[in-house]
């Protein structure tokens, strides 16, 4: 394998981006090579931050499943059979762990308490602590944005959050996290910018 | 003002992105990160937990022999406090006070007493020394959390302390 981890046209392919970088993160780490894997860890914190907190995680808890999940992620790289699927493996692991530590903390509160919320509809997106309507934007373009956003349907705003946060993820990655097939991804993606950008279209001055 | 590239009905639905979806983009992860900013050490955090796990497949791990009852991690200040761990055949002990800058200051002494590589693992970065001839070496200034002190010796097997909050 071409060694060249910063060429474009190595052994990764002609695919950039997150996706690629995280493959060659294993690759590297396999090959006793840390820098690639702390560069992610850099870049794809964000991303998974946001896998774990839209699923409903509170932010001290959040940290901690993010930390786990990177502490996994090197434990398992020797193994990891596909290397071009880490990014996939990494919001999976994120998403499955973020599912237990909310799963836990529901049964600790059906034990102690009355639950609260239960079923509520924006649970998916919602963070529990801070309701998206009340986000405080730097700016008055940036408060559009977010309430356009809002107007989308739940599997736009699931696969726009996850585009945002992450420089060209591959498809799979968006599939796992978001539940549809691979083919749906790309297709999906398009139409749920266009809608936005539509909506914004309609506000003033938000593209200046 | 300019809305003129916004909301065309041709917009290719799975195809490259273009400056205007760029933009887009850019801004709902600024508001992302507004409305919901990653934790500002979480990124050391866990590259200092992937160290941590690197570190343990290298070096054997040192027990803990000795704590002082002050050595519970004082919250307010920094604690004098001196705490000793072993592995076969080396012992470490390391002393805590607080340094001039308001900071930590390591003594240590290892035995058998020879040249020592040492090493100070934190989020964030690492702070290395070597210990003389004695086994002693001084960290001067290191700022206070969580660490973890590596020691090598030539090529032989290191040893590396449990974390200690400092």
């Amino acid at each position: 394998m071409n060694r060249t981890a910063g060429s474009t046209a190595d052994g990764v392919g002609e695919r950039t981006g997150l996706a690629a970088r995280a493959a060659a993160a294993v690759v590297a780490f396999r090959d006793g090579r840390t820098g690639p894997l702390e560069d992610l860890v850099r870049e794809a914190t964000p991303l998974l931050w946001n896998v774990v907190r839209s699923q409903g995680v509170e932010r001290d808890e959040a940290a901690d499943v993010v930390q786990g999940v990177w502490l996994a992620f090197v434990r398992s790289a020797p193994t990891i059979r596909e290397a071009d699927a880490a990014l996939k493996w990494l919001v999976v692991s994120a998403r499955r762990a973020a599912w237990q530590a909310v799963a836990h903390r529901r049964g600790d509160a059906r034990r102690t308490t009355t639950l609260e919320d239960e079923g509520a509809p924006y649970g998916q997106l919602r963070s529990p602590d801070r309701p998206p309507d009340e986000v405080v934007a730097a700016d008055e373009r940036d408060r559009r944005l977010w309430r356009r956003f809002l107007l989308l349907p739940e599997r736009c705003q699931q696969v726009l959050r996850f585009v945002a946060m992450a420089d060209r993820p591959d498809y799979r990655a968006i599939a796992e996290v978001t539940g549809m097939q691979v083919t749906a991804v790309g297709v999906t993606r398009g139409r749920c910018l266009a809608k936005l950008r539509a909506l914004l279209a309609t506000e003033e001055g938000w593209d200046a | 003002m300019s809305t003129d590239d916004l909301g065309h009905d041709d917009h290719p639905a799975d195809g490259v992105l273009d400056d205007a979806d760029l933009r887009v983009l850019a801004g709902l992860r600024r508001v992302l990160d507004a409305a919901d900013p990653v934790p500002d050490d979480l990124v050391e955090r866990s590259l200092f937990a992937l160290s941590l796990e690197a570190l343990h497949t290298q070096v054997m791990e040192l027990q803990l022999l000795e704590v002082p009852e002050l050595a519970v991690r004082g919250e307010a200040t920094v604690e004098a406090r001196t705490i000793t761990f072993t592995a076969e055949p080396v012992t470490v002990m390391i002393s805590l006070s607080v340094s001039p800058s308001g900071g930590v200051r390591v003594d240590g002494w290892a035995a058998p007493a020879t040249r020592y590589e040492v090493e100070l693992l934190r989020p964030g970065g690492s702070v290395r020394t070597e210990s003389d001839d004695d086994g002693s070496f001084v960290l001067a200034d290191v700022p206070p959390g969580p660490a973890s002190l590596v020691l090598r010796h030539g090529s032989g097997t290191g040893v590396s302390t449990p974390v200690i909050e400092l």
